[in-house]
């Protein structure tokens, strides 16, 4: 199997030719270290952090933002994104705070990513 | 009348940092024209803020928390919803608000953190109808983010600046279709990483050299006109192509928001369309700082962080004593540099002092040199520059002592 890749941890972005026969794999036009290890990973099991918002209640505003705690599959974030997109939370949340678990079995747990208020009740 | 010794304007990064510096050695108030501090962070809801001051990445709401929960504790007057109108040399600010109406402030010290705000079509000069549907990136982002709303379904971008990449997957994430994103630059404008993973992870293609020509729709928005432009940008009338959409997104740039600073006559930098500031980070006027987007468009929030810290502990300090200008030595950028901040060096008694520039071309195998003069005094080697990312170079105690001239040059040359 042939891939080529960019690098994205660094501003550098350079583009990785990956080759794998069988259980070796081979690496090039990586310029350090932190690209070898990317581009194996990117080629193997590609992940990000997922990013999106959900629905809360009686807070100061509609929308909490959130994010998986680690990365999670490429191919999942879309599902989960709509998965989230189901829920509702109610308000107040602290930034930190546990929004949903072990989302679509992949082991990362969703969190808020600031704090909302509850709005007063007069 | 109200007095404080540094009155910070806008609570974006810029002035929650500086704000909170300042606050460590005089009284400071903060004033923000928004309901809540944070500035464009708390829409910001992806990762990647944070990497160099946190070593983590953070998203844009967890970074601005981080600060916004230390000025909570601090003594800092801090007012929402209140608009800086005006400002004088003599450091009298007029702001208003519902509750206090028209107010004035007597401050000893000035911090400007007003941010940026977005080029519009305007500015741009697409021709057409003005139907609805048409929105500028970070109003999008705004849209979607906070207020929950989606502003279309079916999406063309133009500009490929970083909000723009980081909208296109974001729409594409809510179930949007983005059709394309069009640059008419040869080379995308943001940076790569978001190329990455904005575009080529959820298959949203990139049409390089290509812009929008007009926008057909009378109450919406029903599609676009895109054309290949030649090496002079000049439309390519036969590449012309008609994509229906009902929502064109604009991701065309940030400029500097610098309304207030023109009112007094700051001596603005043309290319970086902000204040000049010295290594304290203080504009042409004793006494009035400048920090963040307001002085030039950052890449990266940790860079905004640390040189606000700068504004926040000189605004302080001038506070205390007025310090003298020894001398003045202007920062001069020199061959395929674009500009440089700060621009003048007024007292080089420094442990260091990091400047920040852009190139003006995509260079490999660069090596970066500064000249006091026609001596090389420092020299810093690239594999590869690029215009979309900010280089930042730091000279030491050592270096600035040495100086001879009163004029540093940066070049940055081709080593092969
Ligand atoms: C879409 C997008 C994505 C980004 N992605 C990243 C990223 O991944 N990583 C990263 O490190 N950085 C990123 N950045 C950059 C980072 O967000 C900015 O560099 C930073 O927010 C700039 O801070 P600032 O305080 O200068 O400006 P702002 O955040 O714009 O704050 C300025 C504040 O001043 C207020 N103000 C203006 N005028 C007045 C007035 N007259 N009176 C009172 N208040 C006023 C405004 O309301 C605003 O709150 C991104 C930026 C954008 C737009
Ligand atoms: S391989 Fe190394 S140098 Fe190249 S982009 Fe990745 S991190 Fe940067």
């Amino acid at each position: 199997m042939n891939d080529d890749v960019t690098c994205i941890s660094c501003p550098l972005g350079c583009r990785i030719h990956v080759e794998k026969k069988g259980d070796r794999i081979t690496v090039v036009g990586h310029m350090c270290k932190k690209g070898e290890e990317y581009a194996i990973q990117e080629v193997k099991d590609p992940r990000r952090v997922l990013t999106t918002t959900v629905k809360i209640e009686g807070g100061r505003q509609c929308l909490l933002p959130v994010r998986s705690e680690k990365q999670i599959p490429k191919d999942l974030v879309k599902k989960c994104v709509i998965e989230l997109s189901k829920i509702g939370i109610k308000a107040p949340i602290k930034c930190g705070d546990l929004v949903y678990k072990n989302i679509l079995e992949t082991g990362a747990n969703i969190i808020a990513t600031r704090d909302v208020e509850s709005v007063e009740k007069k | 009348m109200m007095k404080t010794d540094v009155t910070v304007i806008g609570g974006g990064p810029a002035g929650l940092a500086a704000a909170l510096k300042a606050a460590e050695k005089a009284d400071v108030m903060l004033l923000e024209r928004n309901k809540e501090l944070g500035g464009i962070l708390p829409q910001c809801i992806h990762d990647g803020f944070g990497n160099f001051i946190f070593k983590k990445m953070l998203t844009g709401p967890e970074y601005a928390q981080h600060y916004i929960d230390k000025i909570k504790k601090s003594n800092i007057k801090v007012k929402t919803e209140t608009t800086v109108l005006e400002i004088d040399t003599n450091k009298n600010i007029i702001a208003t608000n519902s509750i206090d109406g028209i107010m004035e402030i007597q401050a000893e010290s000035i911090i400007l953190a007003m941010g940026c705000r977005e080029r519009t079509r305007s500015q741009i000069l697409v021709p057409g109808t003005r139907p609805a549907g048409i929105y500028t990136a970070g109003t999008a982002q705004r849209l979607i983010n906070i207020d929950g709303v989606m502003p279309g379904e079916k999406i063309v971008i133009l500009g490929s600046g970083d909000v723009g990449l980081i909208m296109a997957r974001r729409f594409t994430l809510e179930g949007a279709k983005v059709e394309g994103v069009y640059e008419i630059m040869p080379r995308p404008s943001g940076l790569t990483r978001n190329v990455v993973q904005c575009l080529d992870d959820y298959g949203i293609p990139l049409h390089l050299s290509h812009t929008v020509t007009s926008i057909k729709g009378k109450k919406r928005v029903e599609g676009v006109t895109v054309t290949k432009v030649d090496e002079s940008m000049k439309p390519v009338k036969e590449t012309e192509m008609f994509i229906p959409c009902d929502c064109l997104i604009l991701a065309v740039g940030l400029i500097p928001e610098n309304e207030l600073s023109k009112q007094i006559n700051i001596i603005m930098d043309e290319r970086t369309k902000g204040a000049t500031v010295n290594e304290r980070m203080e504009t042409s006027v004793p006494g009035i700082f400048a920090c963040g987007n307001v002085v030039h468009v950052y890449d990266l929030v940790d860079d905004v962080t640390i040189t606000a810290e700068i504004a926040g502990k000189n605004a302080a300090q001038y506070v205390k004593e007025k310090p003298e200008t020894t001398e003045e030595i202007q920062v001069v950028a020199g061959d395929n540099i674009g500009y440089v901040v700060p621009q003048i060096i007024n007292n080089r008694d420094l442990d260091s002092v990091t400047l920040y520039f852009r190139v003006q071309r995509e260079k490999k195998d660069a090596s970066i040199v500064v000249l006091d003069g026609k001596k090389q005094v420092f020299e810093k080697k690239e594999r590869i520059v690029k215009p979309p990312e900010m280089i930042k170079i730091t000279l030491s105690k050592k270096t600035l002592t040495a100086l001879t001239k009163n004029e540093l040059r940066i070049d940055v040359r081709c080593r092969k």
